[in-house]
């Protein structure tokens, strides 16, 4: 029986190599870090949203199943580089040199979080107070408190700056989309700092709340009711920098009450979109993939219901390679990604 | 809908509650059919960075975010409304415009409605105009905004007492000014009679002098004398050649 391709070890990667092992098929997991897990690990986030638990509890069972698994071959620092044939027989190219025959492929490619130097009047790079909201989970995850890094002292009002690189057309058609984790993350984000630092002050700047589902309450409503964080209406127009008192200076429209504000804070997260990963966009081209024009994401095929069904046969596409989704949903599409790849293989290698 | 569709929420002035609906939906229809009107706005998320960026929001009752809401909502009369005073206090600098999210253009639609004001004669044009009579009639006759001859002692008793001074002999002063900058002290540049006959055929061409005509005949006059003199005496120069 072939064997199939994974191209890429995040969550969705993971999922997809751990269902195929399990059917006992071998599966070869290609990886371009030197480490399982992809953004999440890389990155040190501190709690996934929406269960509120670490990557570790989450992602580490995933990553021992694939590791352990003898179905699975793992190739790390390494990357797709070539693909001919078709379904059934693929023959596929590495960077390492090796050349395997896979009868699917499995994209699990990924996104990664937007530059917010592209926005230059947010001051990100300029001023040290300015922080994403990863440097927030690394804060978190690494040092385990709070602080302004200019001062290293903990600030008294923290501004979360929602859509940065999201619902912008500014950055040329490309972030028009909603990075969809931005707004429950914060909401979380925001309340942990409440619930450490009740004397700290914390402020959402939104256009809209989209915690959607049953994120509404934990994300939205329980940040506000049980840890007092203020949700006020408006984007973040620019950041500036008073050397007067050596705060920041938030400047936005309150478009509820219809007033013009110039609000002065210790630290401002910027809250960062999504964008289709640079080994998304060279897989889509090395095999033939559809993509949005715009945002350059995945798109999967119109000729199949299922959204995991790429426009090219055997090759199935699932993830953040797609656009925005959060780390639960990647787990369900990495093992419907898996599914999809055994049943091609049995049908075409099995008969 | 004849009225304010949302309620009267923004105080309509008399002026508009005078003009029969029907105009104020051809003035209206005038700004939306300017082709440039599709590519200034597309939706509108109401995130206020429009607003917050807008140097005018600060000291007057002005916001782009209310023009754009109001053209999406179709409000008529407050649109119409907006064109007597209301849109007179933006600045033009366009910075809604490089941070709207969806690429709105609000000072571009405030531009077309300006346009569309002085086309109608809007009394507002007039008021707005009457004290730069001067520099348009300037721009005109000459294509310059400003010259020397346009400093009079009385004009700016702000800029000081010495100010009186230094507006004699001005013809001596500008030829003393170590660079060329020609002599005339009618003028910023010397303006080839050539220029300024192609010019008039601009406005002519483009509507602007009936514009003016209906704005402000007094001036009009005073233009079209030295636009006429300047066209004979153009016109006598090239049948001489």
């Amino acid at each position: 029986m072939s064997s199939v391709l994974v191209v890429g070890a995040g969550p969705t990667g993971l999922a997809a190599a751990r269902g195929l092992a399990k059917l006992g098929i071998k599966t070869i997991l290609l990886e371009k870090d030197s480490e399982l897990g992809g953004n999440p690990i890389k990155n040190h986030y501190h709690t996934l949203i929406p269960r509120k638990l670490k990557p570790s509890q989450v992602l580490g069972p995933y990553i021992r199943e694939v590791q352990e698994s003898k179905n699975v071959t793992l190739y790390l620092n390494t990357e797709l580089v070539s693909c001919e044939g078709e379904v059934g027989n693929f023959k596929v190219g590495l960077s390492n040199g090796k050349t395997e025959t896979v009868g699917a492929i499995v994209v699990a490619t990924g996104f990664e979080h937007f530059d917010p130097k592209r926005k230059g009047e947010l001051g990100y790079g300029l001023y040290p107070d300015v922080i994403t909201n990863l440097e927030l989970e690394r804060m978190f995850s690494q040092e385990g408190k709070l602080y302004r890094p200019s001062n290293k002292q903990l600030p008294k009002r923290v501004a979360f700056v929602f859509c940065v690189g999201s619902r912008d057309r500014q950055l040329g058609v490309t972030n028009v989309h909603c990075c969809r984790y931005g707004c429950a993350l914060s909401g979380l984000q925001g309340s942990e700092i409440r619930e450490h630092y009740p004397d700290v002050d914390v402020f959402c700047y939104y256009m809209d709340v989209r915690t959607y589902g049953t994120w509404e309450y934990p994300f939205y409503w329980a940040p506000q009711e049980e840890y007092g964080v203020r949700y006020v209406r408006g984007r973040i127009a620019e950041i500036t920098y008073s050397p007067a008192d050596g705060r920041l200076r938030v400047k936005h429209e309150d478009t509820i009450v219809q007033r013009p504000a110039e609000v002065p804070m210790d630290l401002v997260v910027l809250v960062l979109g999504m964008e289709p990963s640079e080994g998304t966009k060279k897989v889509a081209k090395i095999l033939g993939l559809k993509q949005d024009k715009d945002s350059r994401f995945l798109v999967p095929s119109d000729e199949s219901g299922s959204n995991i069904v790429s426009n090219k046969e055997g090759i199935f596409i699932a993830g953040a390679c797609k656009g925005p989704i959060d780390i639960e949903s990647c787990l369900s599409e990495g093992e419907a990604a898996a599914l999809e790849a055994a049943a091609v293989i049995n049908t075409k290698v099995g008969v | 809908m004849e009225g304010h569709i949302y309620g009267y929420n923004l105080p309509i002035s008399e002026k508009t509650k005078v003009v029969p609906w029907e105009e104020k939906v051809r003035v209206v229809e005038e700004v939306k059919a300017d082709f440039r009107y599709k590519e200034y706005i597309y939706g509108c998320l109401n995130c206020g960075v429009c607003t917050a960026s807008c140097p005018s929001n600060r000291f007057f009752d002005y916001s782009p975010r209310e023009i754009v809401q109001r053209f999406l909502e179709d409000d008529v009369e407050v649109l119409y409304d907006m064109m007597h005073e209301y849109i007179w206090a933006c600045s033009q600098c366009f910075t809604c415009w490089i941070r709207c999210p969806f690429v709105n253009n609000p000072g571009g639609l405030v531009a077309i409605m300006r346009e569309v004001a002085v086309r109608n004669a809007f009394e507002a044009t007039k008021d707005l105009l009457k004290p730069y009579g001067r520099v348009l009639l300037k721009v005109m006759t000459t294509g310059n905004q400003l010259s020397a001859d346009m400093l009079q002692p009385d004009f700016f008793p702000d800029w000081g007492p010495k100010m009186a001074d230094n507006m004699e002999n001005l013809r001596a002063k500008r030829l003393a000014i170590p660079f060329d900058v020609g002599k005339s002290v009618k003028t910023a540049w010397e303006v080839s009679l050539e220029t300024a006959v192609e010019m008039y055929t601009i406005w002519r061409e483009t509507g602007i002098f009936e514009m003016l005509e209906k704005l402000d005949p007094n001036l009009y006059n005073v233009i079209m004398d030295i636009v006429e003199e300047n066209e004979e005496r153009y016109q006598e120069l090239t049948e001489e050649d």
